[in-house]
């Protein structure tokens, strides 16, 4: 019997997120691209999708541009807020400068210049800063009860790479630590023992914890059944060859991706007479094929460019459709 | 049984020869022949050895091909290219490294047993014969602690002994050698013809 010879697997993977809204055990979602691709309204749009399908949602924004607060015409801070005109979704925009720096102030509290020191040295640690910010954010929302959390991450797609940090951390930490422990009591000798060395030893506890949070969830994230990244893209060279790139860093990190959005696709009207137009669509078509080729083990969503932009609660619940049910172009020529 | 003197001049020349010339040149041949041997046993050495061979020339493949493919017009299988182009690229990484390993450690064991056949029997015959006598001092040449001096460690006083016999041979070639090496390579520049020699010399005598 043939039964080993399955027609399914040759057909494209459906284009649409569907899938994502499905798989119940997933914890974290990130929505990632480079340069205006639409990751906002994308991430949006799928945090509007998964609160019809999951108990709670949250949405997160590490963007000091306050993209969030623009896509829903409202104020988001950093204590997490539920969108107007939904139940059960909320969303939160994180400043990680900001928190950055109320941290470095804390820790300040002890005014043992040698603590003051050692703190300037663990921020000499190449990428702590994201690192700190980004485990901060984390351990906020450990503490919170959401099904899901959607991650809009920051337009310089550095979000992940703080992922090698728990290697790299370790082995500073330790000498920081060794450091501290041979030149402390010495250096506190001679400024005259100005509290001891607490506002190291603070310091270190708080690294040790950022670790500990940072090693714990770097492996929920390599887990496929509890994380996913959302590529999002528009048929365009330069952004094609960014999505690779990423989705082969992504391979690296051991991190599950399998969707792609396409966005701002060009569909002009049957008849139409703008040159820009029919130019940028051919040109549109030869990469989408090039990316239908490629990707042919991924969801690869496509999305048109529509005439307004995508602001407010209704237009993003409009375009939040197109996720899980495939846009059809109109007619062609 | 030949002269300890004469043995120790011929020993300290033939150290200082193979450890100039020789060193490199002999440390490759042994390599080649080594590899030779090793890439038809089967064993793992020779296995990466070939591997890594083989890794090289498909490296090389890709990359050319990468270069072929127009990123723009055909993406897909440009990407494709690349993404095997970097895994064996990675993979070559590792296996070049290990071999370099394997070569090192060959290097040193060479250099090791190449030592001990050279220096090392020189050392050997110096402590072996280090009570003989060289040869002798006729009296009153040299004051007392000179003649303890070139009798130093165990012969006899009045004599020399082999280390100190050893030592000034060292020193003499040391001397020596160079002199000797730039005379032969002059020799052999002067058989061949030397005109454009002259045309250079033509000209220095005109600035003079």
């Amino acid at each position: 019997m043939s039964s080993a010879f399955v027609d399914s697997d040759l057909d494209p993977l459906e284009p649409t997120l569907q899938s994502i809204l499905d798989q119940k055990s997933l914890r974290w979602i990130f929505v990632g691209g480079k340069g205006g691709v639409g990751k906002t309204t994308t991430s949006c749009s799928l945090a509007i999708q998964l609160a019809k399908a999951r108990e709670s949602v949250l949405l997160i924004s590490t963007d000091p541009a306050h993209n969030l607060s623009d896509a829903f015409n409202q104020k988001f801070g950093k204590e997490a807020r539920k969108v107007e005109g939904f139940e059960n979704l909320s969303a939160m925009e994180i400043d990680p400068n900001g928190s950055m720096q109320e941290l470095i102030e804390g820790a300040e509290g002890s005014q043992n210049p040698l603590g003051n020191m050692m703190q300037d040295l663990a921020f000499t640690i190449p990428g702590v800063d994201e690192a700190m910010s980004f485990a901060e954010v984390l351990k906020q929302v450990k503490s919170l009860s959401y099904s899901t959390i959607v991650f809009d991450t920051a337009p310089t797609g550095h979000t992940l790479r703080f992922l090698q940090f728990p290697a790299v951390l370790e082995k500073a930490l330790s000498k920081i630590s060794q450091l501290s422990g041979k030149f402390g009591p010495m250096l506190n000798g001679i400024l005259g023992a100005q509290g001891g060395p607490g506002g190291v030893d603070e310091m270190m506890q708080k690294m040790e914890g950022m670790r500990e949070v940072i090693g714990e969830v770097s492996k929920q994230f390599k887990d496929p059944d509890l994380t996913t990244f959302i590529c999002v893209c528009i048929p365009e060279f330069l952004s094609l060859y960014e999505t690779e790139r990423m989705i082969q860093e992504l391979n690296n990190y051991q991190i599950d991706t399998h969707s792609i959005v396409v966005n701002q696709l060009l569909f002009p009207q049957k008849g139409s007479t703008c040159e820009q137009c029919t130019a940028r669509r051919r040109m549109q078509k030869k990469y989408l094929e090039q990316i239908e080729e490629l990707y042919e083990d991924f969801n690869v969503v496509k999305c048109p460019l529509l005439v307004e932009e995508v602001r407010g609660s209704d237009k993003l619940r409009k375009f939040s459709e197109m996720l899980v049910k495939p846009y059809e172009p109109p007619a062609e020529d | 049984m030949i002269s300890l003197l004469i043995l120790v001049i011929v020993l300290t020349i033939a150290t200082h020869l193979v450890n100039t010339l020789g060193a490199a040149a002999i440390n490759n041949a042994l390599l080649v022949f080594y590899c030779g041997i090793y890439t038809s046993l089967p064993t793992k050495t020779s296995q990466d050895v070939r591997n890594q061979q083989a890794l090289q020339k498909e490296v090389v493949m890709l990359r050319a091909e990468l270069r072929g493919t127009s990123s723009q017009d055909e993406f897909a299988k440009w990407a494709r290219v690349r993404r095997s182009l970097d895994k064996k690229v990675a993979d070559l990484e590792k296996l070049t490294g290990s071999v370099g390993a394997i070569r090192t450690k060959f290097d040193a064991q060479t250099g090791f047993v190449r030592w001990v056949s050279t220096s090392g029997v020189g050392w050997a015959i110096s402590l072996w014969y280090c009570r003989e006598p060289i040869f002798w001092i006729p009296e009153g040449w040299v004051p007392g602690y000179v003649e303890w001096g070139l009798s130093f460690p165990k012969a006899p006083i009045g004599s020399v002994s082999i280390q100190v016999w050893t030592f000034a041979v060292t020193q003499v070639l040391r001397v020596v050698a160079p002199i000797v090496g730039s005379l032969i390579t002059s020799v052999m520049f002067m058989r061949k013809p030397v005109a454009p020699m002259q045309a250079g010399s033509g000209e220095k005598d005109k600035e003079l």
